[in-house]
């Protein structure tokens, strides 16, 4: 150990822990809702143990992600991305949650309601 | 310093550590990673070895060569390549502002979880630009910072078995770790 090894440790320790510290992670306000944000589409929607549905996200490349909300939970089911990421990445059933589809610039995110919602809610 | 004055013995192991990077940069592929285009970076020990054994300038070549092949021959000049890339970018700074501390008062293991934050943050900032979400940034802080502990740990103690097998021990000043 040097002198300055645990000022390294600390220093990453506390910039992993700032968002927790200020809030801006998984706060669990209200019922759990989905956010789909894309370059298309910015959607919102409630989960309660009776919504069944699927959304199919077009990209702007002309590339589509199917999401499907089961209940409470939310998975990626299909997407013609290369990596399928974010069909890999499954169910997100808590708050925080999310799958992100980088080529078509996608990401699925599990949240309380109260968490900075925008306009487009419904 | 004994080789580093020695041209072609510095090309010819700033060229092996670059092979080494690239081999390394495949095979953690196999690990899970928690974004899509994000890496662990434990290739970054190669660019890490690079600077103990010579100097800044050496872990700058072996690192930007590793993502440029990388990104030309296997992933393409994608996203990922961006992050790579932040992620290097990132790194070196850190490593330009933190290296001179080492072997003094800064343990190699401590330089590499520095410079697996940086190489992290880069990475992270790319995919948080690329889905235009800066929330994405702060959620993954956490789960970032601990793996560059891990990763930083771990790339630190690679690249002083590295310097060992490739002889540090003998340039005066610049001991293993």
């Amino acid at each position: 150990m040097k002198v300055l090894d645990a000022a390294v440790v600390l220093t990453i320790a506390a910039l992993g822990l700032s968002p927790l510290v200020m809030g801006v992670s998984p706060s669990v306000s209200g019922p759990l809702v989905v956010r789909i944000s894309s370059p298309t589409l910015n959607r919102t929607i409630r989960l309660d143990p009776s919504t069944h549905l699927t959304i199919r996200v077009q990209s702007r490349d002309g590339g589509f992600n199917l999401v499907e909300v089961q209940g409470l939970k939310v998975r990626v089911s299909d997407a013609d991305c290369p990596d399928r990421e974010c069909v890999k990445r499954g169910w997100l059933t808590s708050p925080g949650d999310q799958a992100v589809c980088l080529p078509h610039r996608l990401v699925v995110r599990i949240e309380g309601d109260g968490d900075e919602l925008d306009g487009l809610s419904q | 310093m004994n080789w580093t004055g020695y041209p072609s013995r510095r090309l010819a192991v700033n060229g092996l550590l670059t092979a080494l990077a690239i081999c390394v940069n495949q095979l953690e592929g196999m690990f899970p990673h928690p974004l899509p285009g994000v890496k662990l970076g434990l290739a970054n020990a190669l660019g890490l070895a690079a600077f103990g054994l010579f100097d800044f300038k050496d872990a700058v070549m072996v690192s930007t060569l590793r993502v440029i092949t990388v990104g030309l021959t296997f992933s393409g000049l994608g996203l990922s390549f961006g992050c790579s890339l932040a992620g290097v970018g990132c790194s070196m700074v850190v490593l330009l502002l933190l290296g001179r501390l080492w072997p003094e008062r800064l343990s190699l293991w401590a330089l590499g979880q520095a410079m697996a934050m940086g190489f992290n943050l880069g990475q992270l900032a790319v995919v948080a630009w690329a889905v235009s979400s800066p929330s994405l940034f702060l959620s993954y802080l956490p789960i970032m910072a601990g793996s560059s502990l891990v990763t930083g740990f771990a790339t630190g103690t690679m690249a002083g078995w590295l310097m060992r097998k490739a002889g540090a021990s003998k340039s005066p000043g610049r001991g293993p770790i």
